[in-house]
Protein backbone atom coordinates (compact mmCIF):
# COMPACT_ATOMS: atom_id res chain seq x y z
CA UNK A 1 0.00 0.00 0.00
CA UNK A 2 2.55 2.26 1.02
CA UNK A 3 4.11 1.62 -2.61
CA UNK A 4 0.83 2.40 -4.49
CA UNK A 5 0.80 5.86 -2.00
CA UNK A 6 4.73 6.36 -2.64
CA UNK A 7 4.13 6.11 -6.68
CA UNK A 8 0.89 8.72 -6.86
CA UNK A 9 3.19 11.19 -4.83
CA UNK A 10 5.79 10.78 -7.41
CA UNK A 11 3.68 10.90 -10.08
CA UNK A 12 1.18 13.57 -8.69
CA UNK A 13 4.28 15.90 -7.87
CA UNK A 14 6.80 15.31 -11.03
CA UNK A 15 3.32 16.05 -13.36
CA UNK A 16 1.89 19.33 -11.07
CA UNK A 17 5.34 20.50 -11.22
CA UNK A 18 6.05 20.23 -14.84
CA UNK A 19 2.59 21.55 -15.77
CA UNK A 20 3.66 24.92 -12.67
CA UNK A 21 6.98 25.15 -15.12
CA UNK A 22 5.59 24.76 -18.47
CA UNK A 23 2.98 27.90 -17.36
CA UNK A 24 5.40 29.91 -16.10
CA UNK A 25 7.65 29.60 -18.90
CA UNK A 26 4.93 30.35 -21.55
CA UNK A 27 3.83 33.47 -19.37
CA UNK A 28 7.30 34.88 -19.76
CA UNK A 29 7.16 34.37 -23.36
CA UNK A 30 4.13 35.63 -24.12
CA UNK A 31 4.78 38.51 -21.98
CA UNK A 32 8.21 38.57 -24.31
CA UNK A 33 6.88 38.62 -27.67
CA UNK A 34 3.55 40.45 -26.98
CA UNK A 35 0.84 37.74 -27.08
CA UNK A 36 -2.91 38.40 -27.18
CA UNK A 37 -5.00 36.77 -24.71
CA UNK A 38 -5.35 32.78 -25.11
CA UNK A 39 -5.91 29.69 -22.75
CA UNK A 40 -5.40 26.23 -22.86
CA UNK A 41 -8.15 24.04 -22.10
CA UNK A 42 -11.65 25.29 -20.85
CA UNK A 43 -14.10 25.56 -18.18
CA UNK A 44 -12.98 23.52 -14.82
CA UNK A 45 -9.86 22.02 -17.42
CA UNK A 46 -8.61 25.41 -17.86
CA UNK A 47 -4.87 24.22 -17.18
CA UNK A 48 -3.70 27.71 -18.57
CA UNK A 49 -4.97 30.77 -19.35
CA UNK A 50 -3.26 33.94 -19.85
CA UNK A 51 -5.18 37.48 -20.56
CA UNK A 52 -4.00 40.99 -21.57
CA UNK A 53 -6.04 43.80 -20.71
CA UNK A 54 -5.46 47.63 -20.43
CA UNK A 55 -3.73 47.47 -17.22
CA UNK A 56 -1.09 44.64 -17.68
CA UNK A 57 -1.35 41.08 -18.43
CA UNK A 58 -2.80 38.11 -15.88
CA UNK A 59 -2.07 34.45 -15.81
CA UNK A 60 -4.26 31.64 -14.20
CA UNK A 61 -3.36 28.55 -13.61
CA UNK A 62 -6.46 26.54 -14.02
CA UNK A 63 -7.95 23.61 -11.96
CA UNK A 64 -7.01 21.73 -15.03
CA UNK A 65 -3.14 21.34 -14.28
CA UNK A 66 -4.59 19.74 -10.51
CA UNK A 67 -6.59 17.25 -12.36
CA UNK A 68 -3.98 16.59 -14.77
CA UNK A 69 -1.47 16.33 -12.30
CA UNK A 70 -4.27 13.70 -10.29
CA UNK A 71 -4.36 11.90 -13.17
CA UNK A 72 -0.64 10.98 -13.33
CA UNK A 73 -0.35 10.30 -10.06
CA UNK A 74 -2.94 7.89 -10.97
CA UNK A 75 -1.35 6.23 -13.56
CA UNK A 76 1.60 6.00 -11.54
CA UNK A 77 0.27 4.36 -9.19
CA UNK A 78 -1.49 1.91 -11.34
CA UNK A 79 1.97 0.83 -13.16
CA UNK A 80 3.92 1.11 -9.32
CA UNK A 81 1.52 -1.53 -8.39
CA UNK A 82 1.84 -3.54 -11.41
CA UNK A 83 6.04 -3.26 -10.96
CA UNK A 84 5.37 -4.13 -7.24
CA UNK A 85 3.25 -7.12 -7.79
CA UNK A 86 5.80 -8.48 -10.08
CA UNK A 87 8.45 -7.80 -7.98
CA UNK A 88 7.11 -9.33 -5.19
CA UNK A 89 6.55 -12.72 -7.40
CA UNK A 90 9.68 -12.55 -7.75
CA UNK A 91 10.83 -12.18 -4.30
CA UNK B 1 27.35 -5.94 -34.34
CA UNK B 2 31.49 -6.16 -34.16
CA UNK B 3 33.24 -6.11 -37.71
CA UNK B 4 36.42 -7.36 -38.22
CA UNK B 5 38.17 -4.39 -38.96
CA UNK B 6 37.68 -2.70 -35.06
CA UNK B 7 39.95 -2.56 -31.85
CA UNK B 8 38.71 -4.50 -29.07
CA UNK B 9 39.83 -3.16 -26.03
CA UNK B 10 40.30 -4.09 -22.28
CA UNK B 11 38.96 -1.28 -20.27
CA UNK B 12 41.15 -0.47 -17.05
CA UNK B 13 38.36 -1.62 -14.19
CA UNK B 14 38.32 -4.83 -16.23
CA UNK B 15 41.10 -7.71 -15.24
CA UNK B 16 42.03 -10.47 -17.47
CA UNK B 17 42.31 -13.32 -14.99
CA UNK B 18 43.53 -17.56 -15.75
CA UNK B 19 39.63 -18.87 -15.93
CA UNK B 20 37.50 -15.24 -15.68
CA UNK B 21 37.38 -11.88 -16.27
CA UNK B 22 36.92 -9.82 -12.91
CA UNK B 23 35.03 -6.61 -13.08
CA UNK B 24 36.97 -4.50 -10.13
CA UNK B 25 34.19 -2.58 -9.75
CA UNK B 26 30.56 -4.44 -9.56
CA UNK B 27 32.86 -7.30 -8.39
CA UNK B 28 31.43 -9.80 -11.53
CA UNK B 29 33.15 -12.38 -12.70
CA UNK B 30 32.77 -13.69 -16.30
CA UNK B 31 34.15 -17.57 -16.88
CA UNK B 32 36.08 -18.10 -19.76
CA UNK B 33 37.33 -20.87 -21.67
CA UNK B 34 41.61 -21.87 -22.82
CA UNK B 35 40.65 -20.51 -25.60
CA UNK B 36 38.31 -17.32 -24.89
CA UNK B 37 41.42 -16.78 -22.67
CA UNK B 38 44.05 -16.81 -25.55
CA UNK B 39 41.62 -14.19 -27.92
CA UNK B 40 41.78 -11.88 -24.49
CA UNK B 41 45.35 -11.91 -23.67
CA UNK B 42 46.12 -10.90 -27.39
CA UNK B 43 43.92 -7.56 -26.72
CA UNK B 44 46.18 -4.85 -26.56
CA UNK B 45 44.06 -1.82 -27.81
CA UNK B 46 46.25 -2.67 -31.16
CA UNK B 47 45.73 -5.76 -32.75
CA UNK B 48 42.13 -5.44 -34.76
CA UNK B 49 39.96 -8.25 -34.16
CA UNK B 50 41.16 -10.00 -37.65
CA UNK B 51 44.53 -9.97 -36.61
CA UNK B 52 43.80 -11.76 -33.26
CA UNK B 53 41.92 -14.31 -34.75
CA UNK B 54 44.25 -15.52 -37.25
CA UNK B 55 46.64 -15.28 -35.05
CA UNK B 56 44.09 -17.47 -32.37
CA UNK B 57 43.80 -19.81 -35.92
CA UNK B 58 47.33 -19.91 -36.56
CA UNK B 59 48.28 -21.15 -33.08
CA UNK B 60 45.58 -24.15 -32.99
CA UNK B 61 45.29 -24.78 -36.81
CA UNK B 62 42.11 -23.50 -37.29
CA UNK B 63 39.73 -22.00 -39.99
CA UNK B 64 40.61 -18.39 -39.93
CA UNK B 65 36.96 -17.78 -40.50
CA UNK B 66 35.70 -20.06 -37.50
CA UNK B 67 38.10 -18.56 -35.03
CA UNK B 68 37.47 -14.67 -36.67
CA UNK B 69 33.22 -15.65 -36.09
CA UNK B 70 33.56 -17.28 -32.92
CA UNK B 71 35.91 -13.98 -31.12
CA UNK B 72 33.67 -11.66 -32.83
CA UNK B 73 30.69 -13.08 -31.30
CA UNK B 74 32.75 -13.69 -27.84
CA UNK B 75 33.95 -9.71 -28.20
CA UNK B 76 29.97 -8.27 -28.78
CA UNK B 77 28.34 -10.50 -25.59
CA UNK B 78 31.45 -9.01 -23.65
CA UNK B 79 30.42 -5.83 -24.68
CA UNK B 80 26.85 -6.17 -23.72
CA UNK B 81 27.66 -6.64 -20.28
CA UNK B 82 30.29 -3.77 -20.36
CA UNK B 83 33.60 -5.70 -19.66
CA UNK B 84 35.48 -4.71 -23.45
CA UNK B 85 35.38 -1.71 -25.72
CA UNK B 86 35.37 -1.75 -28.99
CA UNK B 87 37.62 1.31 -31.02
CA UNK B 88 37.34 1.81 -34.77
CA UNK B 89 40.63 3.79 -35.82
CA UNK B 90 39.75 6.69 -38.23
CA UNK B 91 42.06 4.88 -40.72
CA UNK B 92 39.79 2.05 -41.14
CA UNK B 93 36.71 3.77 -41.64
CA UNK B 94 36.82 3.43 -45.18
CA UNK B 95 37.12 0.15 -45.35
CA UNK B 96 34.23 0.16 -42.11
CA UNK B 97 32.27 2.03 -44.49
CA UNK B 98 30.36 -0.19 -46.95
CA UNK B 99 29.89 -2.78 -44.37
CA UNK B 100 28.12 -1.00 -42.08
CA UNK B 101 25.80 0.53 -45.02
CA UNK B 102 25.22 -2.64 -46.39
CA UNK B 103 24.14 -4.11 -42.62
CA UNK B 104 22.30 -1.34 -42.44
CA UNK B 105 20.60 -2.04 -45.52
CA UNK B 106 20.19 -5.50 -45.11
CA UNK B 107 18.79 -5.05 -41.52
CA UNK B 108 16.81 -2.31 -41.23
CA UNK B 109 15.48 -1.88 -44.75
CA UNK B 110 14.75 -5.28 -45.97
CA UNK B 111 14.15 -7.17 -42.64
CA UNK B 112 12.73 -3.96 -41.11
CA UNK B 113 15.04 -4.99 -37.95
CA UNK B 114 16.25 -2.56 -35.12
CA UNK B 115 20.13 -1.81 -35.75
CA UNK B 116 21.75 0.42 -34.07
CA UNK B 117 25.35 1.44 -35.36
CA UNK B 118 26.98 1.76 -31.93
CA UNK B 119 28.57 -0.12 -28.92
CA UNK B 120 28.95 0.15 -25.43
CA UNK B 121 31.54 2.06 -24.39
CA UNK B 122 32.59 1.79 -20.64
CA UNK B 123 34.49 5.00 -19.06
CA UNK B 124 35.64 4.15 -15.80
CA UNK B 125 36.42 7.08 -13.32
CA UNK B 126 37.40 8.01 -9.99
CA UNK B 127 34.86 8.05 -7.82
CA UNK B 128 36.95 8.72 -4.73
CA UNK B 129 34.58 11.48 -2.94
CA UNK B 130 31.54 12.89 -3.96
CA UNK B 131 33.31 16.57 -5.75
CA UNK B 132 35.56 13.97 -7.14
CA UNK B 133 32.95 12.05 -8.80
CA UNK B 134 30.86 14.88 -9.73
CA UNK B 135 34.07 16.25 -11.93
CA UNK B 136 35.19 13.22 -12.82
CA UNK B 137 31.77 12.57 -15.06
CA UNK B 138 31.81 15.78 -16.06
CA UNK B 139 35.27 15.76 -17.65
CA UNK B 140 34.43 12.24 -19.37
CA UNK B 141 31.32 12.74 -20.59
CA UNK B 142 30.96 16.69 -21.68
CA UNK B 143 32.65 15.81 -25.35
CA UNK B 144 30.16 13.01 -25.80
CA UNK B 145 27.65 15.14 -23.79
CA UNK B 146 28.15 18.11 -26.45
CA UNK B 147 27.39 16.00 -29.47
CA UNK B 148 24.40 14.39 -28.42
CA UNK B 149 22.69 17.93 -27.37
CA UNK B 150 23.54 19.66 -30.99
CA UNK B 151 21.99 16.39 -32.76
CA UNK B 152 19.01 16.72 -30.57
CA UNK B 153 18.97 20.93 -30.59
CA UNK B 154 18.08 21.19 -34.30
CA UNK B 155 15.07 19.40 -34.79
CA UNK B 156 13.69 20.76 -31.50
CA UNK B 157 14.80 24.12 -33.05
CA UNK B 158 13.08 23.57 -36.55
CA UNK B 159 10.04 22.95 -34.70
CA UNK B 160 10.25 25.72 -32.49
CA UNK B 161 11.04 28.11 -35.30
CA UNK B 162 8.18 29.88 -35.66
CA UNK B 163 7.96 31.02 -31.72
CA UNK B 164 11.80 31.62 -31.51
CA UNK B 165 14.06 31.84 -35.19
CA UNK B 166 16.55 33.17 -33.79
CA UNK B 167 19.87 31.19 -34.11
CA UNK B 168 20.60 31.19 -30.29
CA UNK B 169 17.70 29.42 -29.22
CA UNK B 170 19.35 26.47 -31.23
CA UNK B 171 22.62 27.14 -29.56
CA UNK B 172 20.95 27.29 -25.25
CA UNK B 173 18.94 24.26 -26.48
CA UNK B 174 21.76 22.14 -27.63
CA UNK B 175 24.19 23.60 -24.30
CA UNK B 176 20.86 22.70 -21.88
CA UNK B 177 20.87 19.43 -23.66
CA UNK B 178 24.21 18.45 -22.99
CA UNK B 179 24.17 20.14 -19.54
CA UNK B 180 20.99 18.08 -18.52
CA UNK B 181 22.57 14.68 -19.35
CA UNK B 182 26.20 15.29 -17.62
CA UNK B 183 24.36 16.91 -14.92
CA UNK B 184 21.88 14.14 -14.73
CA UNK B 185 25.09 11.54 -14.67
CA UNK B 186 27.53 13.33 -12.25
CA UNK B 187 24.23 13.68 -9.62
CA UNK B 188 24.09 10.02 -9.80
CA UNK B 189 27.96 9.29 -9.22
CA UNK B 190 28.12 12.29 -6.33
CA UNK B 191 25.45 10.55 -4.03
CA UNK B 192 27.32 7.33 -5.14
CA UNK B 193 30.37 8.30 -3.66
CA UNK B 194 33.20 6.77 -2.45
CA UNK B 195 31.53 3.35 -4.14
CA UNK B 196 33.48 2.56 -7.32
CA UNK B 197 31.28 3.14 -10.66
CA UNK B 198 31.37 3.37 -14.44
CA UNK B 199 30.24 4.88 -16.97
CA UNK B 200 28.38 3.17 -19.59
CA UNK B 201 27.71 4.87 -23.33
CA UNK B 202 25.48 3.42 -25.62
CA UNK B 203 24.17 5.60 -28.13
CA UNK B 204 22.18 8.70 -27.12
CA UNK B 205 21.80 6.34 -23.39
CA UNK B 206 24.75 7.38 -20.44
CA UNK B 207 23.91 5.09 -17.56
CA UNK B 208 26.09 4.95 -13.95
CA UNK B 209 26.99 1.31 -13.65
CA UNK B 210 28.08 0.05 -9.65
CA UNK B 211 28.63 -2.74 -7.47
CA UNK B 212 25.65 -3.20 -4.51
CA UNK B 213 25.09 -0.58 -2.22
CA UNK B 214 22.10 -0.81 -0.04
CA UNK B 215 18.67 -0.33 -0.60
CA UNK B 216 18.57 3.20 1.20
CA UNK B 217 21.44 4.41 -1.07
CA UNK B 218 20.23 2.82 -4.18
CA UNK B 219 16.96 4.95 -3.79
CA UNK B 220 19.36 8.38 -3.09
CA UNK B 221 21.73 7.35 -5.96
CA UNK B 222 18.14 6.51 -8.71
CA UNK B 223 16.35 9.74 -7.13
CA UNK B 224 19.43 11.74 -7.51
CA UNK B 225 20.25 12.17 -11.12
CA UNK B 226 16.36 13.29 -12.23
CA UNK B 227 15.29 15.50 -8.91
CA UNK B 228 19.01 17.43 -9.13
CA UNK B 229 18.87 18.36 -12.67
CA UNK B 230 15.10 19.14 -12.15
CA UNK B 231 15.66 21.24 -9.31
CA UNK B 232 18.34 22.99 -11.14
CA UNK B 233 15.93 23.44 -14.40
CA UNK B 234 13.44 25.28 -11.72
CA UNK B 235 16.05 27.32 -11.01
CA UNK B 236 16.18 28.05 -14.38
CA UNK B 237 12.90 29.08 -14.96
CA UNK B 238 12.57 31.25 -12.00
CA UNK B 239 15.88 33.28 -12.76
CA UNK B 240 14.52 33.60 -16.27
CA UNK B 241 11.61 35.20 -14.78
CA UNK B 242 13.60 37.58 -13.09
CA UNK B 243 15.73 38.09 -16.26
CA UNK B 244 13.13 38.18 -18.72
CA UNK B 245 14.65 35.96 -20.74
CA UNK B 246 13.02 33.48 -22.97
CA UNK B 247 16.32 31.31 -24.23
CA UNK B 248 16.44 30.27 -20.06
CA UNK B 249 12.84 29.58 -20.41
CA UNK B 250 13.74 26.91 -22.92
CA UNK B 251 16.67 25.83 -21.04
CA UNK B 252 14.81 25.64 -17.72
CA UNK B 253 12.03 23.66 -19.63
CA UNK B 254 14.46 21.21 -20.96
CA UNK B 255 16.28 20.66 -17.33
CA UNK B 256 13.07 20.59 -15.28
CA UNK B 257 11.91 17.48 -17.62
CA UNK B 258 14.57 14.94 -16.15
CA UNK B 259 12.00 15.29 -13.27
CA UNK B 260 9.87 12.99 -15.19
CA UNK B 261 12.67 10.26 -14.82
CA UNK B 262 11.06 10.34 -10.91
CA UNK B 263 8.15 8.78 -12.90
CA UNK B 264 7.65 4.60 -12.93
CA UNK B 265 7.96 5.52 -17.23
CA UNK B 266 11.80 5.82 -16.46
CA UNK B 267 14.32 2.92 -15.51
CA UNK B 268 15.82 5.46 -13.01
CA UNK B 269 11.77 6.08 -11.36
CA UNK B 270 11.78 1.92 -11.64
CA UNK B 271 14.96 1.22 -9.52
CA UNK B 272 13.98 4.19 -7.03
CA UNK B 273 10.52 2.63 -6.42
CA UNK B 274 12.08 -1.09 -6.45
CA UNK B 275 14.66 0.47 -3.98
CA UNK B 276 12.19 1.97 -1.42
CA UNK B 277 10.03 -0.61 -1.27
CA UNK B 278 12.64 -2.73 0.38
CA UNK B 279 13.60 -0.45 2.04
CA UNK B 280 9.69 0.08 3.49
CA UNK B 281 8.71 -3.78 3.48
CA UNK B 282 12.61 -5.42 4.22
CA UNK B 283 12.63 -9.02 3.19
Amino acid sequence: MRIVAASFVFGFVVVGLLLLCFAFGLAIIADIRGWESFSIGSGLLTIFSYERTPDGTETVIGTGTFVLALLAGVLNAVAGTILWSRMSGRR
Amino acid sequence: MIFEEEVPVLPPGVLLESSHLLDTVTGDRVRINETAHLMLSLIDGRRTAREIGEAVAARYGLGRRRVISDLLQLVDRLNEKCLLNIETPLGKWRALLPKVVKVFLVNVVVLGQIWLPWHRKRLDFCNASKQIGFLSVVRRISPSAAVMGWMLSFPLWLLLRDVSPSFWTAVVIALAFATSLVLHEAAHAMVLAPVPAFLSLYGPVFLVGHGKVSPGKGFLVSAAGPVITGASGLLVILISGLLHSEHLVFAGEILSLNLLGMTNLAADGRKALRNLAIVLDPP
